[in-house]
């Protein structure tokens, strides 16, 4: 599917894409929230045998709306002797995070005919930047805050254990998940999501899951065991274990400030299940040549789906881990076979490449010239 | 260029302030966060000087994951709890302030005021990873020792943890 | 393209520092075997061991790892380097001698603990070699994070772990304002290698505020490290909580290192004199003078120790004056010989001087409460005359009295003082030199004519300590009368 480079007046498609993306990848992300939340319940109905939301609406498709409504006109409760300021901020500051990782999502790659027959490939993301995978690693690792400082400004201890549980548990997962990245950084070689996608493109044999077998497929099960555990989701989800805690960090939060808790879980959800897309399972790129006529964002869509019934399955299937077992698991295991994983492929790969395409010390101009003095930069402006 | 430095005074006044509340604020977890505050400005410098990687780092690891251990240490210990942390004032404020100033002072009589020759450091190597990697792991330059005594120094760290953490019963 | 760096040979400069290295892996990995010995001393057997393997390679490399320069200029060899390298190394062994009874008596002989101090080690030698700030910094760390663990190493006492956490503390902070200091330089100069810095401070380039801001923070940083007064606050708490024998490691060893950075420093940054010597004056003055005084209240051997640390800090910083002086004043080099080689000779004084006396505390203390105070060492000369006699020997040593080592590594700091011209640097020494003799000589007396109830020692006195004892006092001694015996050692400093 080629689509022509058009403007309209001064405004120029390869222009306007990152905002059509933005406007695009939000809209999506915020509509799909509810029909998430009543996916998860008919999918959680199905497997435990009952029948799951069925009066509001058809097949109970509104029942989330209906929710949301209901969270909306509720009560706003101010709890006393809270820390005001954080107490509000706090689902703001977990949002935030949640939704500024979808600018480095690659959805699709878009072909462009630029005139002339030439058709280029542009991706439709909101900024193609080349530490893409970094930012993304940055931005998981400051949600946890949000749940943290529920807690703490809450002034319940409920609420504190469960921001405790967070903390500890965010970092001990996050660094097996770095680990998996890294894997997949350097099967791919590069740091920029689009080009990462980009390098599986073919068939399922190359994506890179597949590859370095079983290096890829171990390093992409270490990222799905520690994607669940970073957005706090059933087995993982210690840190609002209700039979434990009443609902943990966010206990004493009603009306939106709980609705906002309870759409940054979904859209967390979609994020990560975007990164794990891109990363692992081929992006946008169809499961084989055959099937290229559908286009890219609908294999990228399904593959996410796919993976929010994963998070589901799981949390019908499994029972809530035991703190100790929690941090055993990511400390004594996840950790040991992800790091494992990484140092094995960078073995690999440096015996694979052949001697010739090894590349050298490339030259990088002097380090120390402090014999002469240079202008000062803001002179130098 | 004139949007860049619009943009570096604001940030570097947001940085500053957050700095301050660092010290200044009585609460120990407001301190974090202010803490965290100057991180994140910390790496949109770096951002904004082309140290792409170094930026995320920055955010990752400090941001991330060492701040999150403060607030944990803290929320733990209930440092958080109304009663403020420091009762004690005594000598200790003056005398801090008083240093702080002259530090202060003779950093602005170096550098804003320009007495200083002007010397930009011009950075070895632009930001990105391939980059980073060339100059840090080239046997030719002084960094590659320093990346590799760090990792003694981690091990180093390890080993007390687990000396000053274990159980007497050997 | 690609650099031709022969990469063996620069990694074959630092085999020394490797040997500590797989040392101290070694232990880690045979932690098992080695905590369920019946035996204690396994474990420094085995540190021990890679101690001497350091040594080995540090001899092995005799004059060809004067002139090495590795890792892209980060570190180098001199005789500056390898003399300081084997004064430390010989520390070492010593320290290592004396912890296994200490520590098997508290339930603490662990081979973790030689693993810290074999670390500990290595960074202080890194501070010995490096040619680079950024080394300077990591050496000071891995020398400092083995130091604050040590100290904090019997757990039960709560005094260690005061003095492993004070030290920890305002060692943190020491850190951070050597780190700033480092990025002031660095900013100023673009360069963190001290050769580039040389070179630009000969070019005068660099004399900017920021650049002597810079370098006064790295010299608070290393004073701090060195307890060289007013930076010494946490160092008679720390001496005083910590493990006898790690007290030994830590007075000596830190300061060594530090000593080793200050002299190249003030060896290679000369030309800016002006900023930097008024302020190495000051601190020599306020070293001796406060050092010495509060010794003398002290009642505590280990804060007295610690004290004196301070003032001897305060000698060596005379010698960095005279270094730096004699450069100024374009005196002839033998002057700066002179200073730099009377340094390493006094560091050398230093180490076994109080590596001996706290040997002998430790030796007294046996496997018994911490022999601490004056009151502990009352009769001793009664109860075990050969540590009394060694301990008489080491006091001497330490208060300046011919004929021994300790005399004869002042005379070199004074000589070296006139002729760099630091007259006044030079009169306070031989001022201060005179209280110094007092809390010293209190020591002896004590020893010798003070009497109490207490019975004649039985059997249970550490024999390695006692070799450390014996083998220090003779040195001290021998030294003093015959210091040309070192110049093997000292002698080809420059």
């Amino acid at each position: 599917m080629v689509i022509p480079n058009f403007s309209i007046g001064p405004l120029h498609l390869l222009d306007v894409l990152p905002y059509v993306a933005i406007v695009t990848i939000l809209g999506v992300i915020l509509l799909l929230t509810p029909f998430l939340v009543w996916y998860e319940r008919v999918a959680l109905a199905l497997i435990q045998d009952r029948l799951g939301p069925n009066r509001v609406g058809p097949r109970g498709l509104l029942q989330a709306f209906a929710d949301g409504i209901k969270l909306f006109l509720k009560e706003d409760i101010r709890p006393s002797a809270i820390d005001a300021t954080i107490y509000y901020a706090a689902p703001v500051l977990m949002m935030i995070p949640a939704l500024a990782a979808c600018a480095v999502l690659p959805v699709a790659d878009l072909r462009i005919d630029m005139g002339g027959g030439r058709i280029e490939a542009i991706p439709f993301v909101v900024g193609n930047v080349n530490i893409g995978i970094l930012y993304l690693l940055g931005l998981t690792s400051l949600q946890v805050y949000g749940i943290v400082l529920a807690g703490w400004a809450s002034n319940n201890k409920y609420s504190l254990m469960g921001g405790l549980r967070s903390s500890a548990q965010t970092i001990s997962y996050e660094l097996s998940m770095t680990m998996a990245v890294l894997t997949g950084v350097l099967i791919s070689g590069s740091t920029n999501m689009v080009e990462i996608v980009r390098s599986q493109a073919g068939t399922v044999a190359d994506w890179n899951i597949a590859k370095f077998l079983p290096l890829g497929f171990i390093a992409t099960v270490v990222y799905l065991i520690a994607m669940v555990a970073e957005t706090n989701r059933a087995p993982f989800d210690l840190p609002e274990a209700e039979s434990e805690l009443v609902a943990g960090f966010h206990t004493e939060y009603s009306s939106m400030k709980f609705a906002m808790f309870f759409m940054c879980e979904y859209a967390s959800m979609l994020v990560i299940s975007g990164v794990a897309t891109a990363l692992w399972f081929g992006g946008w790129n169809s499961p084989h040549p055959a099937l290229n006529f559908v286009p890219g964002f609908v294999w990228f869509i399904l593959k996410v789906v796919a993976f929010v019934m994963v998070y589901v399955w799981v949390r019908a299937t499994l029972p809530r881990l035991r703190y100790d077992a929690l941090m055993a698991l990511g400390w004594k295991r996840l950790l040991p076979i992800a790091l494992a994983a990484l140092v094995l492929t960078a073995t690999w790969d440096a015996v694979r490449t052949p001697a010739d395409k090894k590349s050298g010390w490339p030259v990088i101009e002097a380090p120390h010239d402090a014999d002469k003095p240079v202008a000062r930069a803001s002179n130098a402006r | 260029m004139q949007g860049n430095s619009i943009g570096f005074w604001i940030l570097a006044a947001l940085c500053i302030a957050a700095a301050v509340q660092v010290v200044a604020n009585r609460n120990p977890v407001r301190s974090a966060l202010a803490l965290v505050g100057v991180m994140c400005c910390l790496s949109v410098f770096y951002f904004a000087q082309g140290a792409e990687f170094v930026g995320a780092v920055q955010v990752i690891v400090y941001a991330g994951a060492i701040m999150v251990l403060f607030l944990f240490v803290i929320m733990l210990l209930n440092l958080g709890a109304p009663n403020p942390m420091m009762d004690r004032v005594g000598l200790s404020k003056p005398v801090a302030l008083l240093a702080s100033a002259v530090l202060l002072g003779s950093l602005a009589f170096a550098g804003a005021l320009k007495i200083a020759p002007g010397r930009a450091v011009k950075s070895p190597v632009s930001g990105t990873v391939q980059q980073i990697g060339y100059a840090l792991f080239d046997p030719g330059r002084p960094w590659l020792f320093a990346f590799e005594l760090t990792s003694v120094l981690l091990l180093v760290g390890v080993v007390g943890a687990v000396v000053l953490a274990q159980r007497r019963s050997d | 393209m690609r650099r031709d760096i022969d990469v063996m040979a620069e990694i074959a400069f630092i085999y020394p520092l490797i040997a500590l290295w797989v040392g101290a892996c070694l232990l880690l990995l045979l932690a098992r075997p080695l905590r369920r010995a019946t035996r204690p001393g396994g474990s420094a057997a085995l540190a021990g061991a890679a101690l001497l393997a350091s040594l080995a390679f540090l001899v092995r490399q005799g004059n060809e790892g004067l002139n090495v320069i590795a890792f892209g200029g980060s570190i180098a060899g001199d005789p500056l380097t390898a003399s300081i390298c084997t004064i430390l190394l010989l520390c070492g062994m010593m320290a290592v001698a004396l912890a296994p009874t200490y520590l098997a008596a508290r339930g603490y002989d662990n081979p973790e603990y030689y693993v810290l101090l074999l670390t500990s080690l290595s960074g202080a030698m890194l501070m010995a070699m490096a040619r680079d700030l950024v080394v300077v910094f990591l050496g000071i760390e891995l020398l400092s994070f083995g130091l604050y663990i040590m100290a904090g190493f019997v757990r039960e006492d709560a005094r260690g772990g005061e003095a492993s956490l004070k030290y920890f503390l305002l060692g943190a902070f020491a850190s951070a304002l050597m780190l700033y200091g480092i990025v002031l330089v660095y900013g100023s100069s673009g360069s963190t290698n001290i050769e580039a810095l040389r070179s630009a401070v000969i070019k005068e380039s660099v004399q900017s505020a920021m650049f002597a801001g810079g370098l006064a923070l790295v010299l608070i940083g290393l004073a701090f490290k060195a307890a060289v007064a007013p930076f010494h606050q946490w160092s008679p708490d720390a001496y005083e909580g910590a493990p006898l024998p790690v007290t030994a490691f830590m007075s000596v060893v830190a300061k060594i290192a530090a000593f080793a950075v200050l002299i190249r420093l003030a060896d290679s940054l000369a030309p800016l004199h002006a900023t930097w010597l008024p302020a190495v004056r000051l601190l020599a003055i306020l070293s001796m003078v406060v050092g010495n005084v509060v010794a003398v209240a002290q009642q505590n051997l280990k804060r007295m120790l610690a004290y004196s640390g301070v003032a001897h800090a305060g000698y060596l910083m005379v010698a960095v004056a005279a270094l730096g002086s004699s450069h100024a004043k374009g005196a002839a080099l033998d002057t700066q010989t002179l200073a730099m080689s009377g340094a390493v000779f006094y560091l050398l004084a230093y180490a076994i001087m109080t590596m001996g006396a706290f040997a002998v505390l430790t030796y007294v203390t046996g496997t018994g409460a911490e022999c601490q105070t004056l009151a502990d060492l009352k009769g001793l000369a009664r109860r075990r005359p050969a540590a009394a006699y060694g301990m008489a020997a080491l006091m001497l040593s330490l208060g300046g009295v011919p004929p021994t080592i300790g005399f004869m590594g002042k005379l070199q700091i004074f000589w070296a003082a006139v002729a760099g011209r630091e007259m006044g640097l030079a009169v306070a020494l031989a001022l201060v030199s005179v209280v110094a003799a007092y809390y010293y000589l209190r020591v002896v007396l004590t020893m010798c004519f003070e009497e109490t109830g207490a019975e004649p020692a039985t059997a249970g006195a550490p024999r390695a300590a006692g070799w450390v004892v014996a083998i220090s006092a003779t040195a001290v001694l021998v030294l003093g009368v015959m210091p040309g015996l070192l110049m093997g050692l000292i002698g080809m400093v420059r």
